[in-house]
């Protein structure tokens, strides 16, 4: 059974439509690229599917359920999604954070069991901030609070993970091990991966499928190595792409 | 440090024992801690009538008073996500004033003037729901703004009362402006409604953490945000409400006393409820005593007090650590 499927799908805001008609199957194993022009609904996309807006026709399904249908907690245990918002001003530890995000498991009311502890621990190892766990989370850098954002997102543990620009902030190496570990991740227990990324790069190497968003409303859904090609790219950003990011073998990084 | 909220706890508990129990000792009418004690487990005298009629329901209202705006304040906060939130910021202290103070122009009776300020008070809190919720949505920039233009109407119309006010009439009503426990003598209605909220918001403050990262975050994570939110302003109108009826507008608690918790070093809000509620109930005690003493016999309300001490407390604290 598919993971996630949206049918006839409209987003957009009232007297604005974004995307039409867009239908969408997430399986079990695939990692999605969402690629698009700044304002083309890839956030608001994104919010549709994790039920934080209701779109403006079609419908969602999770697990082959309408997704209203689910409560707040069972659908936080089974749907996770990577905000943009700022978190600087949360008052806690890294740790304290990260907890945060096992509240969809929580079994009391009021404490932690061991294992949240444990998996928000291991969470953060993941993302490598494992010497700032007892920090202040606003005294961190912002490729740091990234990666503590993505660690409550791990200590969720959802099955599928939608994702507003995973990569933002991030230094090259770590863009590139959460890259590994979203594609070995999505590679377990039947999880996959929905993320909007602004670098083709990135998502011809890890992405299995891609989903482009035009200006005009229009979408376009398949396989990645056939959909990320110049051509296609070409016409969804509107400009040329320089021979380093065209042919996908780009030996500084620098070039975007 | 995970054992920290819990000595604060201790600390804080053994500070309101020690505030409460200068409240009894102190006055016109001092007494030792033997006579204290002997006065407290019921020998009659002069000194028991004093401790147990007088002082102690003053004592009283002074801690449920703290412990609600604290817990108001606190509730505000997280609300609106702004560390600048108090409970008077939605206008629930304009419409209870003008309740009270207009119930004082009219001339109607002591014992009904804290009906007319929570009729007051009630009005205010149900405009800045409605109009801050319409649609269904909550928008926190229109509740905000809601709340502070109706305080603003509240604060024109209140002028207005003061100016053409009678003399006498005047003292009694910057009093109760200023905040003053001074004619409290039932409060148990506020601690009933302080131990059930206090109880309520500190079980419930796991949620509390969440819903403040945001509401955005807070549905990922499986809050009911619009519940949540409402359950939040409700709890939050009903403290002010309460603690506003009982002592009139007492400032600076709700503000500062949640900052002083969160500088000692405790964010989470399933301590950061209860151990605003204890601080915020010594502090008021504490500041109450020192209002109606100080100067004895001269009494001064009590808002005067918690600014003089919390201001000096706060800058201390805020200069201790980046």
């Amino acid at each position: 059974m598919s993971l996630l499927q949206a049918r006839t799908l409209a987003i957009g805001y009232p007297g604005r439509t974004l995307v039409r008609r867009l239908d969408l199957t997430v399986d079990p194993g695939q990692v999605w690229a969402l690629l698009g022009n700044n304002g083309s609904g890839k956030s608001t996309l994104l919010h549709t599917l994790a039920g934080l807006r209701a779109p403006l026709e079609g419908g969602v399904e999770l697990d082959g359920r309408a997704l209203p249908s689910f409560s707040a907690p069972a659908r936080a245990r089974r749907l996770g999604l990577l905000l943009q918002e700022d978190v600087s001003g949360f008052w806690g530890t890294v740790r304290d954070y990260v907890l945060l995000g096992r509240y969809p498991h929580r079994r009391s009311l009021w404490g932690w069991s061991e294992a949240d502890f444990a998996s928000a621990d291991a969470a953060i190892a993941v993302v490598d901030l494992g010497g700032r766990a007892q920090r202040a989370l606003g005294a961190l850098s912002g490729g740091e609070r990234q990666r503590a954002r993505l660690a409550m997102l791990f200590a969720q543990a959802p099955v599928l993970l939608l994702l507003d620009e995973p990569l933002q902030h991030l230094d090259l190496r770590h863009q590139r091990e959460l890259l590994a570990r979203l594609r070995a991740w999505a590679g377990e227990r039947g999880r996959a991966v929905l993320m909007s990324l602004h670098d083709p790069r990135a998502a011809r190497r890890v992405c299995d499928r891609a989903l482009l968003l035009f200006d005009d409303g229009s979408w376009q859904a398949g396989e990645a190595h056939a959909l990320l090609d110049d051509a296609c790219l070409e016409r969804l950003y509107g400009c040329p792409l320089d021979e380093a990011s065209a042919s996908g073998q780009g030996a500084s990084g620098r070039h975007v | 440090m995970s054992q920290r909220p819990a000595v604060l706890a201790l600390l804080l508990a053994a500070a309101a024992l020690l505030s409460t129990l200068l409240a009894l000792g102190i006055g016109s009418h001092p007494l030792s801690p033997g006579d204290l004690w002997a006065a407290i487990t019921g020998e009659p005298g002069l000194a028991h009538d004093i401790v147990m009629q007088v002082r102690r329901p003053r004592a009283a209202a002074a801690l449920a008073c703290g412990a609600l705006l604290s817990l108001a304040g606190v509730l505000l906060q997280v609300l609106l996500r702004n560390p600048l939130a108090d409970p008077y910021v939605l206008g629930i202290s304009g419409g209870a004033a003008l309740g009270v103070l207009l119930a004082m122009l009219a001339g109607v009776a002591a014992w009904m003037q804290p009906f007319t300020g929570f009729a007051g008070a009630f009005a205010a809190a149900v405009t800045v729901f409605a109009l801050g919720y319409r649609a269904g949505d909550w928008n926190l920039y229109r509740l905000l703004l809601t709340g502070v233009v109706l305080a603003a109407g509240c604060g024109a119309v209140l002028s207005l009362v003061l100016v053409l006010a009678p003399g006498a009439a005047i003292k009694g009503m910057l009093f109760w402006l200023m905040g003053d426990l001074s004619g409290v003598s039932v409060s148990w209605p506020a601690w009933a409604v302080a131990l059930l909220l206090g109880a309520g918001a500190t079980a419930l403050g796991g949620a509390l953490n969440v819903l403040a990262l945001g509401r955005q975050q807070a549905a990922v994570l499986g809050v009911p945000v619009a519940i949540a939110e409402t359950l939040v302003y409700a709890a939050a109108a009903l403290a002010t409400v309460s603690a506003v009826v009982l002592g009139g507008t007492i400032g600076f608690v709700g503000l500062i006393v949640p900052h002083l918790i969160r500088l000692l070093g405790v964010s989470d809000l399933r301590w950061l409820v209860p151990l605003s509620m204890l601080a915020g109930a010594a502090f008021l005690c504490l500041a109450d005593t020192l209002a109606r003493s100080l100067f004895a016999p001269l009494q001064l309300p009590v808002g005067v007090f918690t600014a003089l001490l919390g201001v000096p407390v706060m800058l201390l604290l805020l200069g201790r650590r980046p």
